[in-house]
């Protein structure tokens, strides 16, 4: 294989597959062109080292075939913003769990410094787990032919001089059905189904697999259906009263905080199911669904800090103090 | 003057251009290397690296045609000004032209006032 086919077969490798056999036909001519026309000129055949400068100058294969389209990031600039928010709320989850599993392993651990030390570096591992499954789904989302998200529209009176908040959170002045009427819906489902009203759990969990929940989720039970009815009251309330959105907003803010208390329960406790038996068998099983809820439970609990810290925001932006000041300014 | 950000700004400048320059060149048939040599004689310099996948683009945007054809014992892609190509150079030329005697205005403006 000389020089040019080198050359041509790594851009060809970096090509999509329907385009790459006639852009490859294109520039072998366009190389054979210019290598001719550079041989009349000198009067002589190019030597390996006038070949090279020749396809230096046409550029390193990885950039050439870039230009021709291939999408070369993995997260674009549709994405982005939500990769940054994302990556800085998988941040503050995995801080703060990892902060209270630090208060909790240290305290009368014969070596605090060395359990302290283990649960940081989980917490690393971990981090780096959910920011990579973060970037894998959002590269997904970013080639999907999706039709403008809500913070890609902009309505200056509505949004102010910075944009819509990420995903759409913020002050409103009413808390819009189309969001309340899921909202109550699911909570619902999940109060019914904790209660046992919905013989779910046992029937597809537990009846197929050979584990049973431990007491921490009978103990936490009562808390569970408290933080439920909260959840559904402040949803219920702002279906009726649509404009009761410092009520609903109040709601959520006890519901999160309820859903991070409870996380930090399970994750203290650390095992939600065990086996029934001692095969290897179920043991597997056993730690595979306790990894599923852990997984679970820090999504949930990323969601809630995610909630609480944008409720907060905009209370603080809404205080007169604040509305005072900015209105100074401008 | 920062030799970088110089480059940097001119090489956006004359990004925005080329489209113009490339479109206007193909109003008569060209393959890709006549193409780019015409270009260049006219005074306007462009690597191949940037001219194919120009091409490319702009024939995917409906704005050009192109055919493989034998010449000079070897198969060329000739690319040629669609119907709808025409339409957008023309429009192009006429913001091209607002554009120029705008910028001799403000650049005019300044000169007067320095």
């Amino acid at each position: 294989m000389n020089q040019i086919d080198a050359y041509l077969d790594a851009i060809r490798r970096l090509l999509p597959r329907e385009t790459r056999d006639d852009v490859v036909a294109e520039l072998r001519d366009a190389l054979l062109t210019q290598i001719e026309s550079e041989e009349t000129e000198r009067g002589h055949r190019l030597t390996d080292a006038e070949t090279d400068s020749l396809l230096a100058r046409f550029g390193a294969p990885r950039v050439v075939a870039a230009r021709y389209g291939a999408q070369s990031y993995l997260i674009g600039p549709r994405m982005y913003p939500v990769f940054v928010f994302v990556a800085k709320a998988i941040a503050v989850l995995i801080g703060v769990i990892a902060l209270i599993r630090i208060g909790v392993v240290s305290f009368g651990a014969e070596e605090p410094l060395a359990a302290a030390a283990g649960v940081i570096v989980r917490a690393l591992v971990m981090m780096l787990i959910l920011v990579a499954i973060a970037a894998i789904g959002l590269a997904r989302l970013e080639r999907l032919p999706l039709p403008p998200l809500p913070w890609e529209t902009w309505v200056p009176r509505a949004h102010g001089a910075h944009g819509p908040a990420l995903p759409g959170w913020g002050r409103r002045p009413v808390v819009p059905r189309s969001e309340t009427l899921p909202s109550l819906a699911w909570l619902t489902f999940w109060l019914v189904w904790w209660t046992g009203a919905l013989p779910l759990g046992d029937g597809i969990l537990f009846r197929w697999l050979p584990i049973v929940p431990t007491q921490i989720v009978a103990d936490l039970s009562p808390f569970v259906i408290a933080v439920l009815i909260a959840g559904i009251a402040g949803d219920a309330i702002a279906l009726a009263q649509p404009r009761l959105a410092r009520l609903h907003e109040a709601a959520q803010l006890v519901t999160s905080c309820g859903l991070l208390a409870l996380t930090a329960l399970a994750l203290r406790a650390g095992t939600l199911v065990v086996a029934t038996n001692t095969a290897a068998g179920a043991q597997k099983a056993a730690s595979v669904t306790n990894i599923v809820l852990i997984v679970c439970l820090a999504g949930l609990a990323l969601v809630s800090i995610a909630y609480v810290v944008e409720i907060v925001k905009g209370w603080i932006r809404a205080t007169p103090g604040r509305a005072g000041s900015a209105s100074a300014r401008a | 003057m920062d030799s970088a950000h110089f480059d940097s700004l001119r090489l956006e400048l004359r990004r925005g251009c080329l489209v113009l320059a490339v479109l206007a060149q193909l109003r008569s048939e060209h393959y890709g290397y006549t193409l780019r040599k015409e270009l260049a004689d006219r005074g306007m310099e462009i690597d191949e690296g940037t001219l194919y996948p120009l091409l490319r683009r702009l024939e995917s945007q409906g704005l050009l045609t192109s055919e493989w054809r034998e010449e000079d014992k070897r198969n060329k892609r000739f690319y040629r000004l669609s119907a709808e190509g025409k339409s957008v150079l023309k429009g192009l030329l006429i913001e091209w032209q607002q554009i120029n005697a705008s910028v001799d205005r403000i650049v005019g403006g300044k000169r007067s006032v320095a």
